[in-house]
């Protein structure tokens, strides 16, 4: 294990323990965090991740990206991206794709992996952000955890890359994976209410965007997100 | 704004087109669907509140550019959606009602949301006030939420 690795059986979340090495040690971009075992394994909004702890992989990366603190949520956008390249690193290139902001579903639309972006803001810019990536190792047979593992490390330690380049290309990038796009939703939104509309994609805040037949394009906030829904 | 989605030979229908334009964003559709005079209505208000009085001239004489149309029409929708906060507009049915008050000759329609029948069924949040021109087509002159 090398210094920008540390790797702990039992955890309350390998989050925790990435935020306070940043936090309190200055860790460096691409430092990790591996938990075997998280007490308290949660996402976006605080929820619980619904696999087995023995059947699921995670680690939490610091990335110290070079961003406007308005443009934070491009954390998730790229944290997502690094996301599905492990998950295509272990499955092959097969159907499988983004859904905004925070997961990684298969063919099916099932969740595979998400990711969660603890984004720590300095005066007017990104000062580091924490990602957390985990996987269910049930979707992908034979992958060892070790393997998997490896695979996150590899992806979301390049997906980083994405952030410091062309945003432009980063939104391209992520529409072309998104199974959202050019589909009809509805964005239940927090605390109330809902926004519709057909996915474009995202815009250069890493915000959702929904354009209306007529032309109409709201955008939903990561933040503002309670859930989506696909209408049929 | 050219009146590209007109209301139809049934209130009802109007309204509902009314609610689904609403829930699904579908901005020119709203303004469409919106009498002359609730047009005009919306424009007074608006210029009222601080909105440039050019700007509510090129709205009512649809000479606007997209932008700034679409930035009216946004507002405009955020605003006839307050009036029934936390109401799910894809929800809705459209029950027709008796006649209006703010107009001659208008019908109202009741928005209402299911509900179980052990709940007492339907529940009234809203309703629309429509009235039909010369030709028989009905467009939405006003817009009320069930205080």
């Amino acid at each position: 294990m090398s210094d920008s690795h540390r790797h702990f059986e039992v955890a309350v979340s390998a989050e925790a323990l990435a935020l306070a090495w940043a936090r309190r040690e200055a860790a460096t971009a691409g430092s990790v965090v591996i938990v075997d075992h998280e007490i308290s394994p949660r996402g976006r909004l605080g929820r619980l991740w619904p696999g087995a702890q023995e059947r699921t992989a995670v680690i939490a990366i610091v990335w110290r990206p070079m961003l406007r603190a308005e443009q934070a949520d491009l954390v998730w956008i790229a944290a997502s991206l690094g996301l599905l390249t492990s998950v295509r690193a272990l499955l092959g290139p097969s159907a499988t794709g983004l859904w905004w902001p925070d997961l990684v579903v298969d063919a099916g639309e099932r969740r595979i992996g998400e990711t969660r972006a603890e984004v720590q803001l300095g005066p007017g810019r990104v000062a580091s952000a924490v990602i957390t990536a985990r996987l269910d190792l049930d979707a992908f047979p034979g992958a060892s955890r070790d393997t998997a593992v490896e695979c996150l490390i590899a992806g979301l330690d390049s997906a980083g890359d994405h952030l410091d380049g062309d945003i432009d290309l980063l939104r391209v990038a992520y529409a072309d994976s998104c199974v959202l796009v050019g589909r009809r939703v509805t964005a239940r939104l927090l605390p109330q209410g809902a926004a519709r509309g057909t996915v474009r994609g995202v815009d250069a805040l890493g915000r959702l965007e929904l354009a209306s037949v007529t032309g109409l394009v709201e955008r939903v906030t990561i933040v503002g997100l309670d859930r989506l829904e696909v209408v049929t | 704004m050219s009146s590209q989605v007109a209301g139809g030979g049934d209130p009802v229908d109007t309204a509902q087109a009314f609610i689904s334009a609403l829930a699904w964003n579908e901005h020119t559709t709203v303004w469409d669907l919106l009498s002359p005079a609730a047009r005009a209505a919306v424009l007074d208000l608006a210029t009222r509140r601080g909105m440039d009085a050019l700007l509510a001239a090129r709205l009512r004489e649809g000479t606007t550019g997209h932008e700034e149309r679409d930035e009216f029409l946004a507002d405009l929708l955020r605003g006839l959606r307050r009036a029934m906060p936390g109401v799910d507009f894809e929800a809705l049915r459209c029950v027709r009602g008796g006649s209006g008050a703010t107009v001659a000759c208008s019908v109202l329609v009741h928005l209402v949301v299911g509900a179980p029948a052990e709940l007492g069924g339907d529940v009234p949040v809203g309703r629309i006030e429509l009235v039909a021109d010369v030709d028989g087509r009905w467009s939405v002159v006003r817009l009320d939420g069930t205080r």
